[in-house]
């Protein structure tokens, strides 16, 4: 069972996919959640402090954004554990919860330059292309290590 | 540090050995949309499956399925009983938030969409097409379409207007004809 990242990050087709073929997907509401279920001094949402941009400093320099470093830093170790990635582009929706689009493809920019094997479709707008989209991902999760139907 | 063996045995029939370490990432609280796109299953009926199974997890209903919030291990097998129910039109993802968390809760925020909504919204419009493709890829019905068959299909030309005004006619006139020789 492989760790899958996907893009849209929040997304409910790709986080169903990666499930029912035998993975584990990692997404914005694992890093959230666990923000949220914190049982620390300060509950949510005190507990985002000014330290987030500061570990955001990784991926991006003091001068970008801190919207864009705090979003990395609750990326980070999503980031880390990625073993496959896929991403879907056209995303109509890619604002609000998404998070500006500096961060999004600051996200794409790194997970691409992993060595990890990676996928890249479009939000099928079609039945012909939603067929398309639909083993085009299933093959690629059924071939990776793990990777089983439940 | 030690820990107490408690076997015991999950939904799927495997045996499962905890130790208080291996726990840890099982009591986990967790939550989880369950999404329907179905036309046989309603979200009463996914609650009442719930309920029937005395599975330990807190569930909802809402406008489009249900939330299931309790340990990891008792949701993801609440998630493996229900999808039993209509394999291909009942879809899961993880939330961060539990059922009335408070910055979250719409009637605490009176009203307005939660955060995430409008993507939730635009892909269960799309559940239906992908239901229709989970069914034709996996019963091996499906064959990829070759690039030059993808080209064909890219460059195909819209129709005239004036042309299809004449073939709405033409199919017009074929259904009356033949309503007229039936009848």
């Amino acid at each position: 069972m492989a760790k899958i990242f996907i893009y849209p990050n929040n997304s409910l087709i790709l986080s169903d996919l990666v499930k029912r073929f035998g993975h584990e997907p990692l997404t914005t509401m694992n890093a959230v959640g666990k923000r949220v279920r914190d049982s620390g001094l300060d509950s949510p949402p005190i507990n985002i402090t000014a330290e987030d941009p500061y570990k955001g400093l990784k991926y991006a320099a003091i001068e970008v954004p801190s919207g864009v470093r705090g979003r990395m830093s609750l990326l980070d170790p999503l980031i880390e554990a990625a073993e496959a990635v896929i991403i879907v582009e056209d995303s109509f929706v890619a604002f609000g919860c998404m998070g500006c689009n500096r961060t999004n493809e600051l996200l794409k920019l790194i997970l691409r330059s992993k060595k990890i094997p990676i996928i890249e479709v479009k939000y099928p707008k079609t039945d012909e292309e939603t067929r398309e989209f639909v083993y085009n991902i299933r093959k690629f999760l059924t071939e990776l290590e793990g990777g089983d139907e439940q | 540090m030690s820990g107490e063996n408690v076997d015991g045995e999950n939904l799927k029939g495997e045996n499962v050995a905890a130790t208080k370490d291996v726990v840890a990432e099982k009591d986990e609280m967790i939550t989880n949309y369950i999404v329907l796109s179905s036309e046989i299953v309603l979200a009463n009926d996914l609650m009442k499956a719930i309920m029937q199974s005395k599975i330990k997890v807190v569930s909802k209903e809402t406008c489009f399925g249900i939330k299931v919030s309790g340990r990891r291990e008792d949701v993801d097998n609440a998630v493996l009983l229900v999808k039993k129910l209509d394999p291909i039109g009942i879809f899961a993802k993880e939330s961060g938030f539990e059922p009335g968390n408070h910055p979250r809760c719409r009637s605490s925020r009176y009203g307005g969409p939660k955060p995430g909504f409008h993507l939730l919204e635009s892909e269960i419009r799309m559940l239906p097409a992908i239901s229709a493709a989970l069914e034709v890829v996996e019963s091996g019905r499906y064959r990829p379409q070759t690039p030059e068959a993808k080209e064909k299909r890219s460059t195909a030309k819209k129709v005239n207007f004036d042309e299809f005004v004449d073939i709405v006619n033409e199919t017009i006139n074929k259904i009356a004809a033949d309503a007229k020789s039936e009848g």
